[in-house]
């Protein structure tokens, strides 16, 4: 079966979209999908780092383009899974060193023999925003509970209708129950009364995320940590498994529903 | 001079360079390889002058347009502006930097116009499409928006604005300074609101809730009121 090609955007940066892109892949591979990451963020590169793989770079994208090596020659595989592979970006070059149809022919190249390819995105509008979505069948974007990423999310996805990718489906990220009950915080509700998309994935504020990204071993692989859970839930969406969301979104829709409802 | 054959393309010369426009039935394909080979038919009619692409409400990507631009830009015909009501359209001629223009001010014809002191701010246009975050609408005459205006998009016509949905973003009605039009919309809590030179924002009052609301300039103020 060919794979699906997804790629995970947000357009402001810092929302977590290398995060996602590293848990998302790892807990499909888990499942025994053959998973490729691909690094869009050319210059900037950090998702081998997240992914605890930045020693075995030998070549990256921008060394495929220019047919320095064979695409098999720039996939890092992954130490604890054989089926999920990484290809990272250049660090010394700028997103000009790939075009939209570079990007498109790398993915058509790889997509008979995956179930899964997972580009994370640049933030921003520009040229690297455009490679990383010319190739997908499928656009995740991550937003946060707050008022700029929601404002920035938004434009993402009127560009993603633009180019006849939209709307994409979306992921809160960084949701904090206790916050959103004081109304100090959105609340997943608030957001999708903006943007009035689906919603993949909502994932609460973790410490451990960041424990786990210093420590390039992607937190959905800890069995405790909630955010892992909820990455792994994404995952399970994305293979066409219908997992209900838990306890959180149910109440603050709930609560708010409620004052609504009298008028508050 | 007006060419409208069967091809499905007009083509009129106008004040600023020539107008194009397609028949909005046909597909976009067939149209820009035929446009392509009238332009090669006729070149001494069309050296070097501005083109307004007329595009009415059909959905162009970025990537057609690109082709089309860069298909007229091999014939010495750049774009000058396009005119269109589909926001999709009207995005990807900003991502190309290019000049829009609401779709039914059709620029003056090199003809002379017999009913031109007809009111120029009676012309509407529906939208039927909600403004995301960087979307702007502009237009002569009223605009009628059915769908949201997000924050940070944006709602300009020269006379009313009306939105069937929540505003949002930042309108202004009356843009060229006409000061009896009207601002309405089911959910009104716009970043700015203006109507002619009159400038308001929305209190900040979270637990309000939504109903239908109107706002003009009443006694040299803007006031809002609910709809009754």
């Amino acid at each position: 079966m060919a794979a699906k090609i997804i790629t995970i955007t947000s357009g402001k940066g810092g929302v977590g979209k290398t995060t996602t892109t590293a848990n998302v892949g790892v807990a499909l591979a888990r499942t025994k999908n053959r998973v490729v990451l691909m690094d869009a963020d050319i210059g900037l590169r950090n998702l081998d780092v997240v992914m605890g793989l930045e020693n075995r770079i030998v070549y990256d994208l921008v060394d495929v383009i220019e047919g320095r090596c064979k695409l098999r020659q720039a996939m890092i595989k992954h130490k604890q899974f054989p089926n999920l592979y990484l290809i990272p970006a250049a660090q010394t070059r700028d997103k000009n060193a790939v075009s939209p149809a570079d990007m498109v022919k790398i993915c058509e190249e790889l997509r008979p023999h995956q179930d899964f390819i997972l580009i994370d995105s640049p933030a921003g509008i520009e040229r690297g925003f455009r490679n990383a979505v010319a190739p997908s069948d499928d656009v995740l974007i991550v937003t946060n509970p707050e008022v700029s990423a929601v404002r920035d999310a938004d434009r993402i996805i009127g560009l993603l209708e633009a180019e006849d990718k939209g709307p994409g489906r979306l992921i809160i990220n960084r949701i904090r129950a206790d916050m959103i009950r004081k109304g100090d915080m959105l609340s997943p509700e608030d957001v999708t009364d903006i943007l009035a998309i689906k919603i993949i994935g909502i994932v609460p504020e973790d410490e451990q995320v960041v424990t786990a990204s210093n420590s390039g071993v992607p937190v959905t692989l800890n069995e405790n940590s909630r955010a892992g859970v909820a990455f792994r839930n994404i995952a399970r969406r994305l293979t066409g498994e219908d997992v209900p969301f838990v306890d959180i979104e149910a109440q603050g829709g709930f609560l708010r529903r409620l004052s609504r409802l009298f008028g508050g | 001079m007006t060419i409208n054959d069967k091809s499905g393309i007009t083509i009129k010369g106008i004040k600023n360079g020539i107008l194009i426009e397609f028949n909005p039935d046909d597909d976009w394909q067939p149209l820009v390889d035929s446009l392509a080979k009238q332009i090669d038919a006729k070149k001494s009619f069309f050296t070097g002058v501005d083109v307004t692409l007329h595009l009415g409400d059909r959905s162009v990507t970025r990537d057609a347009l690109t082709n089309l631009q860069q298909m007229l830009a091999e014939r010495g015909l750049p774009i000058w502006s396009v005119m269109t009501g589909n926001a999709i359209t009207i995005e990807a001629a900003h991502t190309l930097d290019l000049k829009t223009n609401v779709a039914n001010t059709v620029p003056t014809s090199m003809e002379p116009h017999p009913e031109e002191d007809e009111a120029p701010n009676e012309t509407c246009m529906t939208i039927h499409r909600t403004l995301r975050s960087g979307q702007r609408i502009q237009g002569e005459g009223h605009i009628i928006l059915i769908g949201d205006v997000n924050p940070g998009a944006e709602v300009r016509a020269t006379g009313n604005v009306v939105v069937w949905g929540r505003l949002r973003g930042t309108v202004h009605a009356g843009a060229d300074g006409r000061d009896d039009v009207i601002v309405c919309a089911l959910d009104m809590s716009p970043t700015q609101l203006r109507i002619a030179d009159y400038i308001v924002t929305s209190p900040e009052d979270n637990k309000r809730s939504p109903q239908p609301e109107i706002a003009l300039i009443r006694d040299g103020q803007i006031v809002v009121e609910s709809w009754r």
